[in-house]
């Protein structure tokens, strides 16, 4: 059909590029009136010569065999143009038709009965128009062998169209006429009308069930917004007492836990979880939960369960628990069985963790042990009642005493003042509780039993509470009576002996009288001793000295000796009682202190003595409080000491020093001269104790000895250390 | 050497002939009068009982002396406008602290020690007579 329709358009193409042509081309319908004859053999023997049988379809558009039509033949305008006219009017009109079949075709080309026939009619009148159009076009164009291909073209549609047709025909037969189809309308029409009715009816019957219906539908409605709202009313009041729940669990570290015996599953609450200290959600059977029971009460718990499985009893048990971390932990375990058909199903219950609770209610039992066995351990009586003077506590000295004086068993709650007291006692203790309840302080006051001649001490103290209330008071009496026997034995013991130093202080003063007195003596006669032993001396050695001047040549040599030694023995005499003077002096002399410089005093005594060979090496700074003339007599004496000791080796060297011991200062005079013998270092500050002989060294004791009486008035101390020839030192402190 | 009389106060005999004998030694040439005790020497010094006062260049003075000692006498002559002037020296056994302090209290110009060895003492007074007898200048009687 495609194919036809282009071959179709092809023609009119060419139809139309003719049609051009024809307008350029001059025509000739004058030659036509010119030549009379025409004939259209003329070309014959060409055809003759040309195969018939090669080149018919090569060549289809090939003209020039013959001649255009009119040419062909004796052609009038009038007959040619209306030849030609009515050809292409043909074929206009078979142009049309098949484009109103093809929209016919294209609008309903669903519904239209074998369209197949139908593009048969429109090819077939297509092909017809096409041959008028080349019939026309032949009149200037003789293309013969076109116009017998279109022509077998269109007898074959033709003939298609025929078959085709004959072969629907009989369907075609079938096809009912219009007035058969308005029949059938008709009828169908009351039908439909009928079933319009019966509709009609059954809507309204449907109308008035909707109604119905919508008003149930409201009611519904309503009632579920009553419902609802009664619903969420409820589940509020239900999360409300969940979170409370939920609080109070928290709170009390209260967990919550089932076991469905049929499945064997397990439910344990967080807080369960977190009293096992094992993750929560872990899956947790009945006998494992059992295993965390401490070794001991493990059978206490499975001898509830089973109970509680087979007699349908509850527990309510205190059990140590070891968690997953191995920590102990005390709880308290409720179960409740949940009996269906008068079997466990389930057990449930609440798990709270009341470590710290069975800790402290033990630390209290303990601390309550320890308290009784203190007051226990005494034979104090001690008594505690709370603020209506009720016996709270008390001890067996307590118990023993009561029962001794009263001939009553002391009972918890009894009251301190009992009618079985004298009326007495009660009064006086009344009193007495009365001040300590008022005072919030402490009374005490010593009890002396005449007829046992026994001393007590009792107390009272209040118990205060944590806000500075007094609830109670604490008793206390305690047997003194040996203390008390020894105070009065010591009060003897006090006076006498205060008798004694009374006596001995007046003996004291009696003898420091007399010792002044002796001491003023002393003091007299050493003036005298000064004055009258060294006046004869002198003049001893005055007048000997004289003789021995002025009678030299009466003298011989043996004499003279004598007239020497006499004259040094009155020196050493003078020395001696000099020295004696000295020590006697410094003996009874008064230390003052002032502030000394003592590296300066020691240079300034050593230049004032003779020194000879020796030298002297002083620390300098040294500074100290002391009496100048003593300590400037220490230093000379110690001075002098080393001079003379030092005085017989090859280099002598002294040193004055200080250094520190146990925080006081120690100063130092060292020489390197003859030193002694430690053996007999005990000697050395003893007045007339020599340790070598006077050919050796002058000297006649008395120096160190002053030297110890002046360090010692100074509250000082004095020592030395020497090896025999190798030197001495004196080491001092001064306070 | 000035001239004028030297007082020695003294009631030890030996020390009065070994004082003298060291004057003479040390080339001393003045007079010497020779008061044998306190009381004396006031008199002397003072005029006292028939005896003209006397204007001794200088005082030598025991201390330890019977009746007046060598202290009273000294305060006497300081309190007497006539002999206040008049210079003295304690020559003395005695070494006491406090009999020194109380000498030079009493208006005493020097304090010298007897010491037993002679040669010593009698160095001690020449060197007391180079001074009061030829380098001190004294005051106008």
């Amino acid at each position: 059909m495609k194919h036809t329709l282009i071959t179709i358009l092809y023609c009119l193409i060419i139809a139309a590029g003719y049609s051009t042509d024809l307008e350029n081309r001059p025509i000739r319908p004058i030659q036509l009136q010119q030549t009379t004859i025409t004939t259209c053999s003329s070309i014959s023997p060409v055809i003759a010569e040309a195969s018939p049988n090669s080149g018919f379809f090569t060549s289809l558009l090939d003209t020039s065999l013959w001649p255009a039509r009119w040419y062909c033949g004796v052609w009038t305008d009038f007959h040619g143009w209306m030849y030609i006219s009515s050809d292409l009017m043909i074929w206009a009109a078979y142009f049309v038709i098949p484009l109103i079949l093809g929209y016919f075709l294209y609008q309903r080309r669903k519904d239209v009965p074998f369209p197949s026939i139908l593009f048969l009619f429109i090819a077939f009148i297509l092909a017809c128009g096409i041959t008028h159009l080349v019939d026309a076009a032949i009149f200037w164009w003789p293309a013969y062998k076109l116009s017998a291909v279109i022509r077998l073209g269109t007898a074959i549609i033709s003939w298609g169209t025929v078959f085709a047709l004959v072969k629907v025909t009989p369907k075609l037969l079938d096809f009912k006429s219009p007035s058969m189809l308005e029949n059938v309308i008709d009828e169908k029409t009351k039908e439909l009308q009928a079933l319009n009715n019966q509709l009609k009816k059954e809507i309204a019957e449907k109308n008035v069930s909707q109604a119905k219906l919508e008003s149930l539908n409201a009611h519904l409605e309503q009632t579920v917004a009553e419902r609802t709202e009664s619903l969420q009313e409820v589940n509020s009041n239900l999360m409300h007492l969940n979170s409370l729940f939920q609080s109070v669990q928290d709170a009390a570290k209260i967990g919550v836990w089932e076991i469905d015996l049929g499945s064997g599953s397990l439910y344990w609450s967080d807080t369960v979880y977190d009293i096992h200290e094992v993750p929560k959600g872990t899956e947790v059977k009945l006998e494992e939960g059992i295993n965390f029971y401490h070794d001991d009460y493990k059978p206490v718990i499975e001898e509830a369960v089973n109970t509680a499985i087979e007699k349908g009893t509850g527990w309510d048990l205190k059990l140590k628990l070891i968690t997953a971390k191995q920590n102990e932990v005390w709880v308290h375990a409720i179960g409740l069985p949940l009996v269906e058909n008068g079997k466990t199903v389930r057990l449930r219950g609440l798990f709270q963790d009341i470590d710290l609770a069975v800790k402290s209610e033990s630390k209290i039992r303990e601390h309550q042990q320890n308290v009784t066995a203190i007051i226990e351990n005494t034979d104090s009586v001690i008594w505690a009642t709370d603020k209506e003077l009720k016996l709270t506590v008390f001890n067996q000295a307590f118990t023993n005493t009561i029962k001794n004086i009263y001939k009553i068993t002391p009972e918890i709650g009894m009251s301190v003042i009992n009618d079985q007291f004298k009326a007495k006692i009660n009064s006086f203790w009344e009193e007495k509780y009365k001040n300590v309840f008022a005072s919030g302080e402490q009374v005490i006051w010593e009890n002396h039993d005449k007829k046992t001649d026994a001393y007590s001490e009792v107390s009272l103290n209040p118990i205060i509470d944590e806000n500075d209330q007094v609830v109670g008071i604490s008793g206390l009496s305690r047997d003194i009576t040996p203390s008390k026997k020894q105070e009065e034995l010591l009060v003897d013991v006090n006076n006498s002996l205060e008798e004694k130093v009374k006596e001995r202080t007046e003996e004291l003063e009696e003898n420091n009288i007399k010792l002044l007195a002796v001491n003023k003596e002393l003091e007299s006669f050493s003036y005298s001793v000064s004055h009258d032993l060294r006046s004869p001396l002198r003049g001893i050695h005055g007048f000997t000295n004289a003789l021995k001047e002025d009678y030299y040549e009466t003298f011989d040599d043996a004499g003279r000796d004598y007239l020497d030694r006499v004259l040094s023995g009155t020196v050493r005499m003078g020395e001696l009682i000099d020295d004696m003077l000295t020590l006697s002096r410094v003996s009874r002399a008064e230390v003052s202190s002032e502030e000394i410089d003592l590296s300066s005093l020691v240079q300034e005594i050593f230049e004032s003595l003779e020194p000879g060979k020796a030298t002297l090496k002083v620390q300098s700074g040294l500074k100290t409080k002391g009496d100048l003339p003593l300590v400037k007599t220490v230093l000379q004496n110690l001075l002098e000491n080393s001079i003379k000791y030092s005085s017989k080796i090859a280099n002598p060297r002294i040193e004055f020093g200080s250094s520190k011991k146990n925080g006081s200062t120690v100063y130092h005079v060292t020489d390197n001269g003859a030193g002694f013998d430690m053996q007999y270092s005990h000697k050395l500050f003893s007045p007339f104790q020599r340790l070598h002989h006077r050919k050796e060294f002058a000297g006649n004791g008395i120096g160190l000895a002053t030297v110890n009486r002046i360090i010692l008035k100074h509250g000082g101390k004095i020592w030395a250390q020497s090896k025999i020839d190798e030197g001495a030192t004196f080491y001092f402190t001064l306070k | 050497m000035k001239d004028g009389t030297i007082l020695l106060v003294e009631d030890n005999e030996d020390d009065v002939m070994l004082t003298m004998r060291a004057f003479k030694k040390q080339g001393i040439l003045n007079e010497v009068v020779h008061a044998k005790d306190g009381s004396i020497a006031i008199e002397l010094l003072l005029g006292k009982n028939g005896f003209d006062p006397i204007k001794p260049i200088i005082v030598l003075l025991d201390l330890q002396m019977p009746k007046l000692n060598g202290l009273e006498v000294l305060k006497i002559m300081k309190e007497n406008e006539a002999t206040t002037n008049i210079p003295v020296v304690v020559l003395t056994t005695s070494s006491e602290e406090e009999d020194v302090v109380k000498s030079y209290n009493l208006g005493a110009n020097s304090f010298i020690r007897k010491p037993v060895d002679f040669e010593q003492f009698a160095k001690n007074v020449g060197q007391l007579g180079l001074y009061w007898l030829v380098l001190n200048e004294p005051p106008p009687l």
